[in-house]
């Protein structure tokens, strides 16, 4: 079986993350993001490439969004309203509340303020949020009855979530943007062993190693503090929800300890919204908070306060949590124009920036950034840049690679060269495939496939009791290697390796499977589903005569013993001299001989393994129902041989022993 | 498998299991029909400074906890000289029938006067003669019994290896008071699983419970409880409440699961919790274990409008054992038809500026409850007087927690889980609690801010329904003497009679409407049909008519339902355990992908077989059958049994014979009486004389035999025409 992986985007890029699986013939998209550095057809997916004709329903059977960041969930209004896709959508259920409010103050900046047309509606996004079916963490989802998705949790925002996908026996872990480390609000990524065959990870800081979570706060603070002691602005480009409330929480109890008095101001309506979201999700939160929330909950903040476009001439200094957090339109570019020139200032940029976006172009240290035809901007103030984003570095990746035991990697949501990277240490560290593929290339996987079936517990007991019985040298060693052949092994027998007292982990099985459709598939014991359907059991019995030459055997025998005895000159073929051959038996009974050598060679090759019984009184051996005799009547003596029957159930073990009895028999020593 | 109840029909549930080596307990109850034999006691803990010390010792969880236990002091006096009076007034009726029930009988004039008089003096722990109300049953200390202890019967523990229990699965709130017992007083080390709302509302109900009746002595119950006893005559002996700290060191032991969690165990036991529709984060847990899914159907409800999410039949459709628990008794009231009775009565007594008092639980439908009353409030105009109180040690959190549950709450149901995204509070009490508008307040208990905050008429929510301890009683005796006033019972699972036994004569209006969502036999019966019908169910005592010769029961539903050739019925009860045979023996395997494509399936009608052989490793309890290496594919031919299925057919034997060039074949028959020894003799054979490359064969054929005779050189030619006549493996 093969698990295919498109990335539509996001593959070697940050940004529009979308990317199509198909496993075990199902077919799923992961997310269904934006672009926030284009604004043309570029920022949403090249849905083309599921279907040239549009129908998208048929094609996919689910739709996954990890959390609520427009680069994971921009384009799902274009998605389902207008390009009509009517299938499952899964999110949890912080995702399906705050989505909605990001897609709509998104909608607002492109179409209100750029006047763009085109575009999906306020109702678009309301009838979107219905086909939304929202899940809990860690509850097992059956999408159909092959496909089953589970959540957990990954700290990076509220809601947000991995997702372990599983069709039949093969499985893969999409973790969207996760968190390994635990903030201020979130706890940390987690997930069981799932050992899924295939992770797909972000990798947006996969060649960072960030320092201590300690000391970039500090850092923070003392940046903001120093600031604004120095009569200036600050202003902190940040996402209505996430990010902004760690930093609200960081912020509020430094003001508080400080005693300071300097207004706190947060942009954007959402606030208020966006803390009660907060409010009534708490156990998506860390533990501290939950279990403080009855007394004091965390989200209701003293020292800042909302917005107002008319502060924004207010003389002395401010601190300002303005949205968008890339600077590319609204508030925070309204604040960034008006504070830029003023080298008092600072821009905190605590995010990541999409390239192309004015945020980023400020992190690269342009003096002066045209936004467009008529305006530049001369940017004097003080720029920082802490990485507060809530991705997981390198450290991070690794861990949860080793979390979930995956059998190969998928790295996606990541800049190319830092890809590279980290694709060599995973394949160096942990030996397993890594795959890195650019937008709209295939990753074929192979997996091995397992069928669950139900075996027969007597079944079971039946072969456990029988290995325990012949105490088999071989069966212990799990991994025994192919050079070293049976033969050695039986000689051996008497000397125990570790491995041969070790308890025997492996058991020999043979059995029938029943296939009935609509049922289990079964294993049990052969005779007993026959006898069941009521098939008849014909018995065959095979007598075959085992022609020897009893004088050259003979012969050899001794000569093999000692070179000196040469007796038994008398050629005797049993097959042509047979007028001599009655006389002769009666002075060396040459069948008797043979039968002796016959069960000393049986019993060296399979007497560990199987019960060689030997008669005394005629010397006739008989291993289950193969018996091997000295002719008994007068017609068997005048052909001569040995004889050997057995039921033809017991064909290979015949085989077998008859290659066995040529061996012993032949005079060729 | 076999199935143990620890606690009698109609209590919480507290069963024990065993499956394939696997010891499960399910619930862990406590039981409640003590609590009617015991002494009323005022709000809480009776010694206040007492009660202060030992809180500050062993809560500690809640800073506000010690600062209402101050105010509570302040308030002390007025409200004791209520009480003295009250109790002196009343003394004279309530405890002689009060003490009527139960195994204390023989005590109760004694305890009548003491409690009587312990509570007129209102002060110091002197009342000897209340803890010989604990009789010669009791196996606690006397140096115990010289305090005012309330004692509990936990579930028989006596027959069961607490050690040996593997796993503790808790359905709902209702069913965990005894688990603080089990995991901190005796040597149970498994492992416990609930839902969190379970676990939250559990630790909850604890800690009221634990501040309603717990021990007002200075010495932890860890020094009375003597553990090696506790096991051995749980079923007997009587037991202190646990304390606080016992409560977080259990609840800290309970792993949290979510619906539909798969939770795997040992590699063999998988288990899976189940929405049962009853109250927030009830469940009805699957076991699986090997091939056997066994489905526990605890407390569950099919009622619709109802915040909590649906009743998830989806674990009886693969269930082939079902162990129901927990059903509504005969003749309870629906919610529908009993609600319009709470919301009259609240009504008309408002109407008449009387309070209600509705001794509950704050859980489960009370939150469903409240929206109907305020509801009908409205529409009658009475909102604008009326003030809701909830009254509890825990008041506060259960009314915030509840609403912050939305993963929890019913999906479609209008304005419940939906409210989350506008954002809004999804349940009612949400609203009504917001501080500007005042309409309703929880306090923690009685004193302190309650008297002052009072507004009448009055709704008043708070424990314990049993009336033996809580506001409820303080809140009895200030309004108990109103015949405006009314008292609303709507708890299930209570003896509304013997709650109400010590305040019989008092004026105040009764109003018995015990709202039961809990499924009846007739609805379990309807949902067992629905899925796919399992193999056995396994239902309580009291759901059954009668018991039937085969061991199997006549049901007590509306049909009589009785066992069918597929589905078998039969019911369970305390202390008898009860044994089912294991169904089909099957272990779960994974056939390795490498194996499954070498074999050879062959069809018999709609059933192919196909013989298999490889080597079954074993890893963590998980089996996997991959192809044998290659000494072990020489061993397994030393094993491999041949199998040859059809009829002889000679024709085609001699056509078989003929293609690989035998000639001068002689086919012979005969009456088969010289073939020797056995019964076979009249069986007619056919005897093919032949040669081939200078040797001679001969086949015998019998009817379900055939013997061929041939020189070894030969027989693998032999083999080719022989085999063709039949199906082989």
């Amino acid at each position: 079986m093969t698990i295919q992986i498109v990335p539509l985007g996001a593959g070697q890029d940050v940004g529009r993350s979308c990317i199509l699986v198909t496993i075990g013939g199902k077919n799923i998209m992961l997310d269904c993001g934006m672009h926030m550095g284009f604004n043309d057809e570029r920022r949403f997916p090249d849905f083309s490439y599921i279907s040239k004709t549009g129908d998208f329903t048929e094609m996919l059977d689910c739709v996954i969004i990890s959390h609520f960041h427009l680069d994971h969930c921009g384009a799902l209004p274009f998605f389902t309203e207008m390009c009509g896709y009517d299938g499952n959508i899964y999110m949890t259920h912080p995702t399906k509340a705050i989505c909605p409010i990001l897609l709509e103050d998104y909608r607002k900046i492109t179409v209100d303020k750029k006047g763009e047309r085109n575009f999906f509606t306020s109702q678009d996004i309301k009838n979107c949020m219905k086909k939304v079916i929202p899940v809990n963490l860690h509850q097992t989802i059956m999408v159909d009855d092959d496909l089953e998705i589970c959540a957990y949790y990954a700290g990076h925002v509220l809601g947000a979530a991995m997702f372990y996908i599983r069709v039949g026996e093969e499985s893969l872990v999409y973790t969207g943007d996760y968190n390994m480390t635990p903030d201020r609000h979130l706890g940390s990524a987690w997930i069981d062993k799932v050992k899924p065959d295939v992770l797909i990870t972000e990798s947006t800081y996969a060649t960072t190693i960030r320092d201590s979570k300690r000391s970039r706060e500090r850092d923070f603070l003392k940046k903001v503090h120093d600031c604004v002691a120095g009569g200036g602005n600050v202003i902190i480009p940040v996402f209505a929800l996430g990010r902004a409330q760690e930093l609200c929480i960081l912020i509020e109890t430094y003001w508080d300890r400080m005693d300071l008095r300097v207004p706190i101001y947060f942009s954007a309506g959402l606030t208020e919204k966006a803390n009660h979201f907060y409010r009534l999700f708490i156990n998506w939160t860390n533990e501290k908070i939950k279990s403080t929330f009855v007394h004091r909950n965390m989200f209701d903040f003293k020292h800042i306060r909302a917005w107002d476009r008319a502060y924004i001439d207010n003389p002395g200094p401010m601190v300002v949590f303005a949205t968008p957090g890339m600077l590319h339109s609204g508030t925070s570019l309204e604040l960034f124009k008006k504070w830029a020139p003023d080298p008092k200032n600072m821009v905190i940029m605590p995010g990541f920036c999409v390239a192309g976006t004015i945020g980023s172009r400020v992190l690269a240290g342009e003096k002066h950034i045209k936004t467009d035809s008529f305006t530049t901007i001369d940017v004097n103030l003080q720029v920082k840049n802490l990485s507060f984003s809530a991705h997981a570095d390198a450290k991070g990746i690794m861990q949860l690679i080793r979390q979930c035991d995956a059998k190969n990697v998928v790295l996606v949501h990541g800049e190319k060269s830092s890809m590279g990277f980290l694709k060599s240490r995973i394949m160096t560290e942990f030996g397993i495939p890594c795959f890195d593929p650019a937008n709209g290339t295939t990753v074929s996987i192979e997996t091995s496939h397992v069928i669950p079936i139900e075996m027969s517990a007597s079944l079971l007991k039946q072969h456990l009791i029988r290995q325990t019985e012949t105490q088999d040298p071989g069966m212990t060693t799990s991994s025994s290697p192919e050079h070293s052949s049976s033969d050695d092994n039986s000689e051996q027998s008497d000397i125990k390796t570790p491995a041969e007292i070790r308890p025997s982990d492996k058991v020999l099985i043979q059995g029938m499977l029943v296939m009935d459709d609509g049922k289990p598939i079964r294993l049990e014991d052969a005779d007993e589903v026959l006898e069941k359907v009521g098939m008849a059991n014909h018995k065959v019995r095979f007598e075959v005569r085992k022609a020897y030459n009893a004088t050259a055997l003979r012969r050899a025998v001794e000569d093999a013993e000692s070179n000196e005895l040469h007796q038994g000159s008398t050629a005797m073929d049993t097959d042509k001299d047979e007028s001599q051959a009655g006389d002769l038996y009666r002075e060396w009974d040459s069948d008797r001989f043979a039968l002796k050598l016959v069960h000393i060679a049986l019993e060296r090759s399979i007497g560990k393994q199987i019960k060689v019984v030997r008669e005394l009184e005629d010397d006739s051996i008989e291993i289950r129902s193969v018996k091997i005799r000295a002719p008994t009547d007068k017609d068997e003596f005048e052909r001569g041989g040995l004889l050997v029957g057995w039921d033809y159930r017991d064909e290979d073990l015949a085989t077998r022993v008859l290659s066995i009895v040529t061996l012993a028999l032949s005079a060729n020593r | 498998m076999r199935l143990t109840s620890l606690l009698p029909d109609g209590e919480p549930n507290c069963l024990v299991f065993k499956v394939r080596q696997m010891l499960i307990m399910l619930d862990c109850g406590l039981g409640q029909e003590q609590l009617y034999a015991m002494p009323v006691r005022e709000g809480g803990l009776t010694e206040d400074h007492k009660d202060n010390s030992h809180n500050a010792a062993t809560t500690g969880s809640t800073a506000d906890n010690t600062t209402a236990g101050s105010k509570r002091k302040l308030q002390e006096t007025d409200i004791r000289q209520d009480w003295a009076s009250f109790l002196k007034a009343s003394s004279s009726q309530f405890p002689t029938k009060k003490m009527a029930r139960g195994s204390n009988s023989q005590t109760s004039h004694i305890s009548k006067t003491a409690s009587a008089t312990t509570e007129t003096s209102s002060s110091g722990p002197t009342s000897t003669a209340d803890g010989t109300i604990q009789d010669g049953n009791s196996n606690i200390p006397s140096k115990s019994m010289a305090t005012r202890e309330y004692m509990f019967k936990l579930p028989d523990f006596s027959g069961v290896d607490l050690k040996a229990i593997d796993v503790v699965l808790i359905s709902n709130y209702n069913h965990i008071l005894a688990l603080p017992y089990l995991t901190e007083y005796t040597d149970f080390q498994g492992r416990i699983f609930a839902t969190e709302p379970t676990i939250e509302f559990g630790r909850q109900l604890m800690i009221e419970f634990v501040t309603f009746f717990g021990t007002s002595v200075t010495s932890s119950p860890h020094e009375i409880i003597d553990r090696k006893e506790l096991v051995a005559r749980a079923g007997a002996g009587l037991y202190p409440a646990y304390t606080h700290a016992d409560i977080k060191a259990c609840i800290d032991k309970i792993q949290p699961v979510r619906f539909r969690e798969h939770i795997s165990l040992f590699g063999s036991l998988k288990l899976t919790a189940h929405s049962a529709g009853y109250c927030l984060g009830s469940s009805n847990w699957l076991i699986q274990i090997g091939t056997e899914n066994i489905a526990y159907v605890s407390s569950s409800s099919t009622q619709g409008n109802l915040h909590p999410d649906l009743f998830d039949g989806t674990l009886l459709e693969n269930a082939s054992t079902v162990v129901a628990t927990d059903l509504c008794p005969r003749g309870s009231f629906t919610y529908n038809t009993g609600v319009n009775l709470v919301c009259q009565s609240i009504a008309s007594t408002i109407a008449r500026k009387g309070n209600v008092l509705i001794p509950c639980t704050i859980s489960g439908f009370l939150f469903d409850l409240l929206e109907d009353v305020h509801l009908h409030l409205n529409r009658m105009g009475l909102i604008g007087q009326v003030q809701y109180s909830f009254i509890s040690p825990v008041a506060n959190t259960a009314l915030q927690y509840s609403n912050i549950l939305a993963e929890w709450y019913r999906r479609m149901a209008p304005r419940k889980q939906e409210m989350v995204y506008i954002p809004e509070a999804p349940l009612l009490h949400g609203i009504l609690l917001d501080k500007e508008k005042g309409i309703a307040k929880h306090y923690k208990s009685v004193h302190g801010a309650f008297s002052s905050d009072l507004k009448l008429p009055c709704i008043v929510f708070g424990g314990h329904p049993s009336l033996r301890s809580g506001p409820m009683v303080n809140l009895l005796h200030m309004w108990g003497n109103k015949s405006t006033n009314t008292i609303v019972f709507i708890e299930p699972r209570m003896d509304v009679v013997a709650a109400m036994e010590p305040y019989e004569d008092l004026a105040i209006a009764q109003q018995a409407v015990q709202l039961d969502i809990r499924l009846s036999i007739d609805q379990l019966v309807e949902v067992m049909n629905k899925y796919r019908h399992p193999r056995h169910i396994l239902v309580p005592m009291r759901a059954i008519a009668s018991t039937l010769p085969d061991g199997t029961v006549e049901l007590a539903d509306a049909k009589r339902t009785v066992s069918t050739s597929s589905t078998r019925w039969s019911a369970y009860k305390v202390g008898e355990p009860v044994q089912l045979g294991m169904g089909s023996l099957y272990e779960s395997v994974l056939l390795s992908e490498e194996l499954a494509k070498s074999i050879l399936p062959q069809a018999f009608g709609s059933v192919s077989f196909a013989p298999i052989a490889g080597s079954l490793s074993i890893y963590n309890n998980q089996m996997q059958l991959k192809p044998a290496s290659v000494q072990g594919r020489q061993l397994l031919s030393l094993y491999t049994q041949r199998l040859l299925l059809g009829v002889m057919n000679l024709p085609h034997l001699l056509s078989g014979l003929t293609a690989i060039g035998v000639t001068n074949m002689d086919v012979s028959e005969s009456e088969g009486k010289e073939s020797k020894e056995d019964k076979e003799t009249g069986v007619p054979e056919i005897k093919v004389e032949f040669e081939l490359q200078g040797q001679a064969a001969t086949i015998v054929l019998r009817e379900k035999e055939t013997i061929v005779k041939c020189d070894e050189t030969i027989r693998s030619l032999l083999r080719e025409p022989i085999l063709k006549c039949f199906q082989s493996f």
